[in-house]
């Protein structure tokens, strides 16, 4: 089982080696390389998954490196600390292999056709999908890790291969932007993953999941010493690591780059930014997930975070005309509520979600693509009248939209449901009452963006038409699980869902039929409310009155509460502002300043006269200047510490 | 008591003189290389051309590098030489290892400059060998006149290099070069006069010049006297290595210079200076070690900040890369502040992969000298498209600038920030904590340059004088080749260079 995990992992790679070195001139020859692997690596994924269920578990790991911390040599005959690089399989790992592999080899499938104007493949053709193999060879280790260093290693050739695919075209300035807006700020979070990591090496001395789980588990220890504010150590590790979730999985603050990344091809949005990367930051709360539960204040943290960004997320989604970034703000939202439901202790609700949720995501993601492919825009304001032309994307959206909405007995139906009653059991009433909420806003944004694309009259300039069937089969075979996916994890199936993950640990919910219910009727009436609004041939309430009698609500939310701005504002002003006034000083504040200065040790007849430029002497004093500075904060600390 | 103030030579046995010969093989092949090449450029004959004598130094400095892997096993056995002028233990053959490869990416890469030249290969690859040597003596120096001797020995060369494009007349080039290398002079010889000062003072305090000595003599007591000298001492290394405050001659000196010159600054010449800091604390100053990491917690906080927010606005790629330099002086300062052989090795670790970094980039730079004669980062516009390989290596190399794995600069990073923070101090921890926030913002800029070169289209009018391919010669795609295994592998593949490193760093402990 370990040559497969290594496989699964080396296929990918394998191909976008191949792809950049050898089939990069023949476009046919390079995607079929890259579906080919996938292929292959979906297959073996499937394998695993069957084995874990069966009860197999497998780690295969190597020695990266041996340190000495104390100045110990191996000469000594000391044995150091090693530091171990890894892969393994359990059934979280089986799962996002599942997950990953098929959204995959499916998005691949799918760009196939997408990648196609008017009968000419893109000029980048062989280039995106040698950079859609990078993604899912860094994802698939990023699932695999059996440690956070090589998570973390996975976790930034994530960031880079996503950076690559938002500025895929990047002839247009948006993508460019985007995708460098997408690089930084998930980079921000990553300082805190960074110093996550740092702290629990130093503190716990490994960054093995099971070493470290180990310590959490005794509940003492080094890891439970307080250290700032009182908090044990253990808490400001948790929090570095969320710091990176937050990043990755676009949670509030740090949520600002995920509706730019949309302007990267759909195919992207559908594999990256729906279904797998975003997914990542949940992945790694559920995945060290023993750490969290040892520090239940990082679990309210985890929990504030989430159930804000879930309401914060969706009341941007309500009147966004682009078709993607309604989609990025529900895909914000949604991660939200998993990670709420981690907050409220629930492994399984939240990667139950997951799960679902990359599906239909996915689904959702490739029908606007279809939609957009064949409109050749994003803006819901140009479509309308596309359930006639084109049948089958639109079949395919109703299945992905009313799954969204927590439809009854669809996928998104049961797992929203167990996020739900998690929170209802076990998180502030407050957040409970903002993810009851938010299933209302979802289930009325997702309609309105539907009823906008599919009902009335067509108000575009093109002619749409339905996709070819390289792109629609990915379709109607992602239409299957996003509907009935979710069964696995329902009463009706004996939880199986969450007893695959969680074995006996997993205790069935009682007492949810009120949440239950209560949820179906708020997604009913927003499902409603879309279709008086926009879903009616004469609607029963205009739209236009209610953004007018809103007062600034309304422009508030369409520029998303003006958070970009505000981010735009700080980096202007402060980093590149302080750094624009020390260049300055660099260059001339210090001639000016010390020039007077240095007139003076001019005429007491050193030897540089003849030099034009005043410069040098001003280093030189200023160089004797640091002199003293220095022997001076020197005897005032002696003498200090001599008192 | 005071030991009487003069200055005993120490006595130099048979023995001893011919151990210290066999351990000073690596500087006296480099030493002859350059003799040899001095002699071939002054007096061609017919045969030689200039790709010859780039040849020669090459070879030259490869056979150096393996008398420094021959000797590795034997330098742990005898640490001294010449009576204890000469140190010539692991850390210094580390050190030599070092600067012998930069040397040699240096040699390799230097052709586009060159050829800008009427006649001056031969002369740069001259002086490159004997600054060479001088770096190498150098890491070797344990002693305070034989530190003195070898640095200036160094800075004269590299004075000379900076300045050595003094014909070039593009844009202005030849007058910028000259400018930098009168510039590096001077301020060096000011340094040098402080460091001078404050050799003296210790030399008065202690009555030694070995630095086992001083170390006897300045673990009683710290008078304001011995402050003074170490102050003066750290500041007159402080503008080797280009710490802040001391950093104000790096962006002029790496604009004007030409740019293999630039790229031996950044690498050989700066990991000189870390080499003679980390000797002379460790090994003379160990009974003030709480003074002097405070002062270098406190200069490795200012170096970073103040190398990262001038980095933001820069235009100019060789200014980026000069204050980019000074950011990496301020994250190896929380190493010296940490002060443990564990941060010591990760020291030299992180060098090592500088080296490679930075020369990876430097190459690149240098081969788009001839067409971005101004420098600026708006003249790799297109650079993907136009020479997708060399894009590929300079992204590679900025990446790993910016500490983002898989590159080898973000294992050099984790492995000494995870030594900084062992220690357990708060002060320490802080260091970390803004230095791994500080590298997150110089992704920012290194991102300008390849956004530049991969993201932005080329405008019409700039895109029709682009017409021909980019000359790059044999020699350089060698160097950038090797220089990117070390930027690729050196990381993932850590084991025998950590290893290395850490014998190394061991031995400095007295």
């Amino acid at each position: 089982m370990q040559a497969q995990l290594w496989t699964i992992l080396g296929l990918p790679l394998m191909a976008f080696v191949v792809i950049v070195f050898f089939t990069r001139r023949s476009k046919d020859l390079s995607s079929f390389v890259a579906i080919g692997a996938m292929f292959g690596s979906m297959l073996l994924a499937y394998a695993t998954f069957i084995q874990v269920a069966g009860g197999a578990r497998a780690v295969s790991e190597f020695e990266w490196l041996r340190l000495f911390p104390a100045g110990a040599s191996e000469a000594a005959g000391e044995s150091g600390t090693a530091l171990r690089l890894g892969i393994q399989a359990d059934p979280l790992t089986a799962l996002m292999l599942v997950v990953v592999t098929t959204v995959s080899f499916l998005v691949q499938v799918y760009s196939r056709g997408y990648m196609v104007e008017h009968g000419h493949k893109d000029p980048g053709f062989s280039r995106f999908f040698a950079y859609l193999s990078l993604f899912t060879f860094s994802m698939l280790g990023l699932v695999l890790a059996n440690n956070l260093l090589f998570l973390f290693i996975s976790w930034e050739l994530v960031g880079l291969s996503s950076y690559l695919l938002i500025g895929f075209w990047y002839q247009k300035p948006e993508a460019w932007i985007a995708a460098k807006k997408a690089f930084i700020t998930t980079r921000i979070g990553d300082i805190g993953f960074l110093i996550g990591l740092l702290i629990l090496w130093n503190v716990g001395g490994s960054l093995q999941f099971t070493d470290l789980f180990e310590q959490a588990d005794l509940r003492s220890g080094a890891l439970f010493n307080a250290s700032l504010l009182g908090q044990p150590v253990l808490f400001w590790a948790c929090l570095g690591l969320f710091a990176g979730a937050v990043g990755k999985s676009g949670q509030f603050p740090l949520h600002v780059w995920l509706p730019d990344a949309m302007e990267g091809p759909t195919p992207v949005s559908a594999l990256i930014h729906a279904a797998t990367m975003v997914a990542a930051g949940v992945y790694l709360v559920a995945r060290t997930f023993p750490l969290f539960e040892a520090v239940p204040q990082a679990l309210s943290v985890v929990a504030f975070i989430g159930g804000f960004t879930a309401i914060f997320a969706g009341t941007m989604g309500l009147v966004n005309n682009d078709m993607k970034r309604v989609m990025a703000f529900s895909t914000v939202s949604q991660l939200g509520y998993m990670m709420l439901a981690l907050g409220a202790g629930s492994i399984a609700a939240a990667m139950f979600h997951l799960f679902t949720h990359a599906f239909f995501k996915a689904l959702l993601f490739l029908s606007a693509g279809s939609v957009i492919h064949a409109t050749e825009t994003n803006d819901v304001r140009e479509m309308g009248g596309l359930r006639r032309k084109m049948p089958i994307t639109f079949a395919t959206m109703l299945i992905g939209s009313l799954s969204l909405a927590g439809f009854p007995l669809l996928s998104g139906f049961w797992s929203k449901d167990e996020i739900l009653v998690a929170a209802s059991e076990n998180a502030n009433v407050v957040l409970f009452a903002f993810a009851m909420l938010t299933v209302f806003l979802t289930a009325f944004y997702t309609f309105r963006m539907f009823f906008l694309t599919f009902a009335g009259a067509y108000r575009g300039h093109h002619h749409p038409h339905e996709s070819p069937p390289v792109m629609t089969v990915p379709l109607i075979l992602l239409a299957i699980p996003a509907a009935a996916v979710g069964l696995w994890g329902s009463p009706w199936m004996g939880f199986g869902f969450q007893r695959f993950l969680e074995g006996d640990r997993f205790r069935e919910p009682v007492g949810s039929t009120p949440v239950m219910l209560t949820s179906v009727v708020l997604g009913l009436a927003g499902i409603g409310l879309a279709y008086a609004m926009y879903g009616m041939r004469q609607p029963a309430i205009n739209p236009r009155t209610v953004g007018a009698r809103s007062g600034g609500l309304y422009t508030l939310l369409l520029n998303r509460w003006y958070v970009d701005e505000l981010y735009m504002w700080i980096l202007d002003k402060l980093a590149i502002g302080t750094g624009a006034v020390l260049a300055a000083f660099d260059r001339q504040v210090l001639d000016g300043a010390i020039n007077a200065l240095a007139e003076l040790w001019r005429g007491l007849g050193s030897g540089l006269r003849g030099l034009q430029s005043g410069r040098v002497q001003n280093y030189g004093l200023y160089l004797f200047g640091g002199v003293a500075a220095i022997a001076f904060a020197l005897l005032v600390a002696q003498g200090g510490m001599a008192r | 008591m005071r030991p009487s103030p003069t200055i005993t030579l120490p006595a130099v046995t048979p023995d001893d003189l011919a151990n210290g010969l066999l351990l000073l093989l690596p500087v006296l092949v480099v030493v002859v290389t350059a003799t040899i090449a001095l002699i071939l450029d002054l007096a061609p004959p017919e045969w030689v051309s200039r790709r010859f004598l780039q040849w020669v130094s090459a070879f030259g400095l490869v056979v150096a590098i393996v008398y420094v892997a021959a000797l590795a096993p034997l330098a742990q056995r005898s640490p001294r030489a010449f009576g204890g002028f000469l140190a010539l233990d692991s850390f210094a053959l580390f050190f030599e290892f070092l600067f012998l490869v930069a040397a040699l990416l240096v040699i390799l890469s230097a052709n586009t400059f060159a050829d800008r030249q009427e006649s001056a290969e031969g002369e740069f690859y001259v002086i490159a060998l004997f600054s060479t040597a001088g770096l190498m003596l150098m890491a070797q120096a344990a002693e305070l006149i034989s530190i003195y001797v070898s640095l200036e020995l160094s800075s004269l060369g590299l004075a000379f290099l900076a300045a050595s494009n003094k014909r070039d007349r593009l844009a202005d080039q030849g007058r910028k070069s000259t400018e930098a290398g009168m510039k590096y002079l001077l301020l060096s010889a000011m340094s040098s006069a402080i460091l001078l000062y404050g050799m003296a003072l210790m030399y008065g305090i202690s009555g030694a010049t070995t630095l086992a000595d001083i170390a006897r003599a300045f673990s009683r007591d710290s008078t304001p006297a011995v402050i003074l000298s170490m102050a003066m001492i750290i500041a007159g290394f402080g503008f080797k290595i280009a710490a802040a405050p001391f950093q104000l001659w790096t962006p002029d000196v790496y604009q004007g210079a030409p740019t293999p010159a630039t790229a031996f600054f950044s690498v050989a010449s700066k990991a000189a200076g870390f080499a003679v800091v980390l000797r002379v604390l460790n090994e003379a100053l160990p009974g003030l070690t709480v003074e002097w990491t405070g002062v270098f917690g406190v200069l490795a906080f200012i170096t970073m900040t103040v190398g990262n927010l001038v980095a933001l606005v820069q235009t100019n790629i060789k200014r980026l890369m000069a204050y980019s330099s000074i950011t990496h002086v301020g994250y190896l300062l929380v190493g010296i502040a940490t002060a443990s052989p564990f941060a010591n090795s990760g020291i030299l670790y992180y060098l090592l992969a500088y080296t490679f970094t930075n020369m990876a980039a430097f190459i690149v730079i240098t081969i788009m000298a001839r067409y971005v004669p101004d420098d600026s980062i708006s003249g790799y516009v297109g650079l993907a498209k136009r020479a997708p390989i060399l894009a590929l290596g300079l992204t590679a190399a900025l990446l790993s600038l910016a500490g983002i794995p898989p590159f080898v600069g973000f294992f050099a990073k984790l492995y000494l920030f995870l030594a900084a923070i062992e220690r357990g101090n708060l002060g320490l921890q802080f260091l970390v904590v803004w230095a791994v926030i500080m590298s997150a913002l110089s992704l920012y800029y290194y991102g300008r340059v390849i956004h530049a070169m991969w993201m932005r289209e080329v405008e019409p009018a700039v895109a029709a004088t682009q017409t021909e391919p980019l000359r790059t010669a044999f020699s350089q795609w060698v160097a950038l080749a090797a220089s990117l295994v070390g930027v690729l592998f050196t990381g993932l593949a850590a084991a025998p260079l950590l290893a290395a490193a850490q014998t190394a760093a061991n031995t400095l402990t007295p």
